[in-house]
């Protein structure tokens, strides 16, 4: 029997800026510190007062990184609170301009910040030169995704960083039809290049497997990151109006980010990329789930395997079957059909809230 | 203000320049404008530049003879400012990276809270951990020797930076 304490001051390879403190005794973690090391900026009282026109713009800086989100999430809640209705070419728009986001940020992450650990060098910077050499063929590959979601997004809405052109009830522009179309061709060529990348991640012998549950929006008729209901493995359904509702504050005493408990179970609670997979795959495009079907089956990843049966299309039934709250399973089995990499256990700590998207995004100081 | 300062190197490797990129407080918005910069240029910077430290890209990082650092964010507290002071000490030249580093907007805003606005959550953290009195800008901290400005930071003026640098250290010609 070992005890041991791990203390990683400088988390690496993610946006923002995290420590990790883990205390391990007689070979079980007995307490696990995750700490957000952003400073905050109090941005939910720096933006009282502001003209209603000029939040979006000033949200949008919450972060570099997703200011897409923090754009559209400011613009949809300003007009749901004026009630303004946008048209459905606004709502195509914004989703397309989403998409370009979120094209760019996968690739971020998973080429620029995990790819290195799966090639066993430190950095993009250590990838071969060699043209011939996987690596290099897979770090390239990631330069035409990236710069696909970057051009998408700025023909949508003018820039992928804080982007000018949206604001309340619509566009100040429409998007230069003709550069959309050339990034139909495009998006045609760099596919197969995502599809060796989805192979290339799916070999890879890793995976996260962790008794928790899954939180994500989830909209009946297509794959969405904008509209839809909040639903979670515990097979609960929420409307957005009352999303807040089931949130409650959690002030974590060692980190610098507020924690949110969902109120709807005991468990922690996983968001982003993962969690929108395992709840929403039967969504996906018929191309996707065609193309990345070997890849897809695997899915509901993380978790347990009671949970996994076949998703139903249709409000209200779209879980997996639940455990019953509060059950949890051994702190040694490994549910996933591939190795378990890291797992929850007893040592997890309680502090509620939202972990894991995409690119383990860090919040910078947003409340 | 510019700073006399040698750019010839007594150590290490001549045929590249020595880069660190760091992060204070902001929304990164520049980091990740310098990752999609990457899509265009890692090939050739790799040949001319040497990334020492960029803790968003490396596990292994060193603040040890930089010759440029980039320098991104406000500073909110004591121990940011100690660190940026190190950042000075090992780097040759260092350049602030777009608006809250160089002007420290968007990140001061709570310089200007008025005390009703500070709230029992926002005194919780202010209190809690090493949050200075006020968030300052990076050149009220350390000597800064250019500026790119920007938010994001302005990547016709970034890119002519770094050349000046390469030019700087003569390194342009290695590649």
């Amino acid at each position: 029997m070992r005890s041991r304490n791990i203390a990683i001051d400088v988390i690496t390879k993610i946006e923002g800026s995290a420590g990790l403190e883990v205390v391990i005794e007689d070979d079980a973690v007995k307490d696990l510190r995750f700490m957000i090391r952003d400073y905050r900026r109090f941005f939910t009282t720096a933006v009282r007062g502001k003209r209603m026109v000029a939040v979006p713009s000033f949200l949008s800086r919450i972060c570099g990184t997703c200011s897409v989100a923090h754009l559209f999430a400011s613009l949809m809640a300003i007009e749901s609170s004026q009630g303004i209705e946008v048209s459905e070419q606004t709502k195509t728009l914004r989703r397309l301009a989403y998409d370009g986001l979120m094209i760019r940020d996968h690739a971020l992450h998973l080429y620029f910040f995990v790819l290195p650990d799966v090639l066993g060098v430190d950095s993009i910077f250590d990838i071969s030169d060699d043209p011939q050499d996987p690596g290099h063929t897979l770090l390239h590959d990631s330069f035409e995704i990236k710069r696909l979601g970057t051009d998408i997004t700025n023909a949508v809405i003018g820039a992928a960083i804080h982007a000018p052109l949206p604001t309340v009830g619509g566009s100040l522009r429409n998007p230069d039809q003709a550069k959309l179309r050339e990034l139909i061709p495009r998006l045609d060529a760099v596919r197969p290049r995502v599809l060796r990348a989805i192979r290339t991640f799916f070999e890879w012998d890793a995976a996260l497997v962790r008794n928790m549950d899954y939180l994500c929006l989830r909209n009946e008729a297509r794959f969405d990151f904008l509209a839809g209901d909040v639903v979670n493995s515990n097979g609960r359904r929420i409307s957005r109006t009352q999303f807040k509702d089931y949130l409650q504050y959690v002030q974590i005493p060692h980190s610098h980010g507020e924690g949110y408990r969902f109120s709807d179970t005991d468990e922690d609670y996983l968001v982003g990329a993962l969690a929108r997979l395992n709840l929403n795959r039967d969504v996906l495009h018929p191309r996707t789930r065609a193309d990345a079907e070997p890849y897809l089956s695997a899915l509901p990843l993380g978790l347990p395997l009671e949970q996994r049966v076949p998703q139903q299309p249709g409000a209200g039934d779209r879980g997996p079957a639940m455990r019953r709250r509060g059950e949890r399973y051994p702190e040694n089995s490994t549910h996933g059909r591939r190795r378990t990499r890291s797992k929850a256990g007893a040592g997890r700590h309680r502090n509620g809230g939202h972990r894991g998207s995409p690119r383990t995004p860090l919040p910078h100081g947003a409340g | 203000m510019a700073i006399e300062r040698s750019p010839r190197r007594t150590d290490g490797d001549h045929d590249r320049l020595v880069v660190g990129w760091f992060s204070f407080t902001c929304c990164e918005d520049s980091t990740i404008l310098f990752t999609e910069l990457l899509n265009d240029y890692l090939d050739e910077w790799k040949k001319v530049v040497e990334f020492r430290h960029i803790k968003a890209l490396k596990t292994r990082n060193s603040l040890a003879g930089l010759d440029v650092a980039f320098v991104e964010g406000a500073i909110s507290s004591g121990s940011q400012a100690e660190e940026a002071r190190r950042i000075r000490e090992n780097a040759r030249y260092v350049v602030a990276i777009g608006a809250c580093a160089c002007t420290g907007k968007p990140s001061t805003s709570r310089n200007q809270f008025v005390s009703a606005q500070i709230n029992e959550r926002i005194r919780w953290y202010l209190s809690h951990f090493d949050y200075g009195p006020e968030v300052m800008r990076l050149d009220d901290v350390i000597e800064v020797d250019d500026m790119v400005r920007g938010c994001p930071m302005k990547v016709p003026v970034f890119l002519q930076t770094l050349n000046k640098y390469l030019d700087l250290f003569n390194v342009s010609q290695h590649a």
